[in-house]
């Protein structure tokens, strides 16, 4: 008798649970799942949260960063269109509550300071953001990298991003680079070169996985970059030779000036415009930062 | 039928005879009272401080009551043999688990009845108040949607609780109910700590728990009420179909553990 | 007609922290107790009479074995609607009055609430608790509990009556109401099953008794069938005996002894209260008393244990 009321209960647990999974998936598509849209309208400041945190600071800051990475992701595939206008609130609150947390801050440089669609589109935060953690952990080196970053790409301010890298190799266990760096920026700010290595930096150094797929979409877009460069070269030679653009890359390749059909990093073929000579990425690519 | 309403009855009697839940009624008008005090300090926003506070004080004190009294609607019985008389008589342990609930249910339905009329009368003071300052304010209709969402929760509870009083002491219970409470409003945290983890079998394993926890993230309301927003209706139905399914599996376990269990 | 029939009815517990053993609270159990019968289940304390009540009120579950009440199983529900129990140390609930605790015990009987008013009235004369009706049971006494307890075993006019105790930490005068009420019982042509571990009881009402001792039924039958008077001894008491006389009888009885101005004498058969009849008119006494010794409860009661105690002895 014990084992048919078992299998019985067992049964309309299931069902039961089956039902709950799509009412939840229901509740989840009125509200979202922290019902977002009006409970994070109304965010109180870093301190007051703090002191509500009743000596629970660390694990409310875990729960702010959990629901921040999931406002920026979610919020992204939502709405293409949508700014992120409390991802620095909620940044600022996490690193309030538990100061300590250098993910918060690396994420927060990269995409407070990303243009749209991708970011917040404002480095001004990032950089508060990172100077508010520079202040909490003075011998974190890589937060420097980070704040150096943040003028030399987004800025383009190669004298700030050179200054800062300073201030980050006077630290005792400063990357030896962050020396050659500043003189670059100073010498060749804007380099493609210099550029490379920073960002490949920043990708050895990220632990996000978002902030890691971000760094290589960069490094891929700069690859691209130099790719157009080398094939409008090519092509420029083409016209000096024959007097005219050519009319595609098939055309290229037959005269010997290429070994085959051009691909973008991501393993799309490039267009060529036979009007102008330009080479631009296809619309089909995909990579996810494409050079202008 | 007639039996479960009996059961239910003497069970509403019992708890209203009990002088604790008079001190915890108390407590939640002194706390719906306080935001009058809250409300002074915090200049245009008394309304939504009396909100705040009013509608969290009756979700924590109904909690309070749902557990204290819930841990204790099977165990008491058990202990104090007066089980035995009851039990001898042709009424099944199914029809005995819901009566108890039922009558919990009902004692709760009262409790937030008296705990909400304070509230509206604090805050049609309080708008008075600020009527006469020239702001123009009504009391909407989503503050009775918000208790409603209230007592679904307080359902919830009272029927976790039941079915750890059906097999285990009142410390234990009150400990795993209340636990389940707390975790229960960070249901949506725990998958989202499993997405960001990366590792398939902790995705898995959280993504299981983001849909067999109770989830009272559904039925918090609060904010959005306390700022004037309405309520979506679709909402309501939703939350109203996920208590009637969860308590329906809450209950059936409850029944089932009692059928089984030899009293002492 | 059979009211109860129980069959092979067992009952084990598992005690201990990790390896647990089994302790086998019931044994086998087998009985019948015939419709309209005071039927006795004697036992000491720990005998196993009060789990075999929550078996049968299925408070508790058998390791096997089965019974029936009034020919249905014995958890069939709505065969429950015709028993009455009354648990041992009965504590109702607190908080309500006497009137009010029996109109709960009424509803959950399933009975009209019109039925139950006048029943409540009934009972509330009957066991003498009309004046604490709208006493909350709190105050009751234990008395008052054991009666208020006994009102709501016969809220539903049951067809039998189960007793868990009923005499348990009464004083004389409540004995007596008690044993008055199960005579009164029967008399309106109900079975009534009650357990104790007091022999007197046991002597003036049952017409049958079972003897229950660590789980085994070591007897069961009418009083007159258990105390096989195998014994046919005989007392006498004279009086106005002279010497001559006490000295004749000494070599007749098997036992004599002074009390005031009688002489009580055991004589060990028919025979020899013959002689001693005749030694009393010789010598002029006046006899008093004679009547048959039967063995008593107590002693067929006290053997049987003795005897179990032996066979279990190393």
């Amino acid at each position: 008798m014990l084992r048919r009321s078992i299998t019985f209960f067992l049964v309309f647990f299931l069902f039961g649970f089956t039902a709950i999974y799509f009412l939840q998936e229901r509740i989840n598509g009125v509200v979202g799942e922290y019902h977002q849209t009006e409970e994070m309208l109304f965010l109180p400041s870093g301190p007051m949260v703090k002191k509500l945190s009743l000596g629970f600071e660390s694990l409310v800051a875990d729960i702010y960063w959990i629901r921040a990475i999931q406002y920026f992701a979610g919020g992204r595939m939502r709405d293409p269109s949508r700014r992120f206008d409390l991802l620095y609130p909620m940044l600022d609150i996490t690193t309030t509550l538990d100061p300590a947390m250098i993910p918060v801050y690396e994420f927060g440089a990269v995409f407070l300071g990303e243009p749209p669609p991708i970011g917040a589109n404002d480095p001004a935060l990032a950089i508060e953001l990172l100077e508010k953690g520079i202040a909490a952990n003075p011998n974190d080196s890589e937060l420097y990298l980070r704040l150096g970053f943040v003028y030399y790409w987004y800025l383009k301010d190669y004298k700030e991003a050179a200054a800062t890298f300073l201030r980050g190799a006077e630290l005792p266990q400063a990357k030896p680079w962050l020396r050659t760096m500043a003189a670059f920026c100073l010498s060749r700010g804007g380099d493609r070169q210099a550029s490379r290595f920073l960002w490949e930096q920043i990708y050895e150094s990220s632990e996000n996985k978002r902030a890691k797929e971000n760094a290589l979409a960069h490094l891929a877009e700069l690859q691209a970059e130099e790719q157009i460069e080398a094939l409008e070269k090519v092509i420029a030679k083409f016209r000096e030779q024959s007097g005219r653009w050519p009319r595609n890359f098939v055309e290229l390749a037959t005269h010997g000036f290429l070994r085959g059909i051009p691909l973008d990093p991501s393993g799309v073929p490039y267009l060529l415009d036979p009007e102008s000579g330009k080479v631009y990425v296809s619309a089909g690519t995909k990579l996810q930062i494409v050079p202008k | 039928m007639n039996k479960i309403l009996a059961i239910a009855q003497n069970t509403f009697k019992e708890a209203i005879r009990d002088k604790i839940l008079y001190s915890l009624i108390l407590f939640a008008l002194l706390m719906i009272g306080s935001s009058l005090i809250l409300g002074m300090i915090s200049i245009n926003i008394e309304t939504k401080v009396t909100v705040d506070v009013g509608l969290s004080s009756m979700s924590v004190i109904g909690a309070v009551i749902a557990v204290f009294i819930g841990i204790n609607l099977v165990h008491k019985e058990v202990d104090k043999r007066t089980l035995y008389s009851i039990l001898a008589k042709p009424v099944r342990r199914t029809e005995f688990i819901l009566g108890k609930f039922f009558g919990l249910a009902f004692t709760l339905f009262v409790n937030l009845v008296i705990m909400a009329i304070g509230l509206v009368l604090v805050l049609a003071y309080v708008k008075g108040q600020a009527y006469s300052r020239g702001q123009v304010t009504e009391i909407h209709a989503s503050l009775f949607v918000a208790v409603f969402l209230i007592f679904l929760q307080l359902l919830l509870i009272t029927g976790i609780a039941l079915v750890f009083s059906s097999f285990s002491t009142p410390t234990l219970s009150a400990m795993f109910t209340l636990a389940l409470y707390f975790i229960g409003q960070f249901n949506a945290d725990i998958k989202h700590f499993g997405v960001e983890a990366g590792n398939v079998a902790v995705r898995m394993i959280t993504s299981g728990l983001y849909y067999l926890l109770p989830n009272f993230g559904n039925f918090n309301v609060i904010a959005g009420v306390s700022h004037g927003k309405p309520i979506a209706a679709a909402l309501v139905v939703y939350d109203v179909a996920y208590s009637i399914v969860y308590l329906a599996i809450l209950l059936s376990a409850a029944a089932m553990i009692f059928s089984q269990r030899n009293l002492k | 007609m059979i009211a109860i029939n129980i069959h092979e009815l067992t009952k084990d517990y598992f005690v201990g922290f990790w390896r647990k053993r089994r302790v086998r609270a019931l044994d086998q159990l087998s009985l019948t107790v015939n419709e309209g019968e005071i039927f006795g289940f004697l036992g000491p304390n720990g005998a196993g009479k009060t789990t075999t009540l929550k078996l049968l009120m299925r408070l508790i579950y058998p390791t096997s074995g089965h019974a029936e009440i009034l020919g249905k199983p014995f958890d069939d529900v709505a065969m429950h609607a015709h028993i009455g129990y009354l648990p041992e140390n009965p504590y109702f609930y607190d908080y309500l009055t006497a009137e009010e605790f029996l109109a709960y015990s009424g509803r959950l009987f399933g009975l009209s609430s019109t039925r139950v008013k006048s029943k409540i009235d009934e009972l509330l004369q009957v066991v003498d608790l009309k004046d604490a009706r709208r006493l909350q049971l709190r105050k009751f006494s234990k008395g008052m509990l054991q009666r208020a307890g006994i009102a709501q075993a016969l809220i539903n006019d049951p067809e039998i009556i189960f007793l868990d105790e009923p005499m348990s930490g009464l004083d004389p005068i409540g004995r007596r109401e008690i044993r008055d009420l199960i005579l009164g019982l029967k008399r309106e042509g109900k079975t009534v099953f009650f357990s104790t571990h007091i022999l007197p009881d046991v002597e003036t009402l049952c017409d049958r008794v079972a003897i229950i001792y660590k789980g085994k039924l070591l007897g069961c039958g009418s009083l007159t069938e258990l105390l096989v008077g195998d014994s046919s001894a005989i007392e006498m008491v004279v009086s106005q005996f002279n010497y001559e006389l006490q000295t004749a009888l000494r070599l007749i009885a098997t036992d004599q002894n002074v009390a005031g101005n009688m002489l009580r004498l055991t004589l060990p058969d028919q025979a020899a209260l013959f002689n001693a009849l005749d030694a009393v008119r010789a010598h002029g006494g006046q006899v008093v008393h004679v009547h048959p010794l039967k063995e008593s409860f107590e002693d067929y009661f006290v053997k049987l244990f003795a005897n179990e105690s032996i066979s279990k002895a190393p």
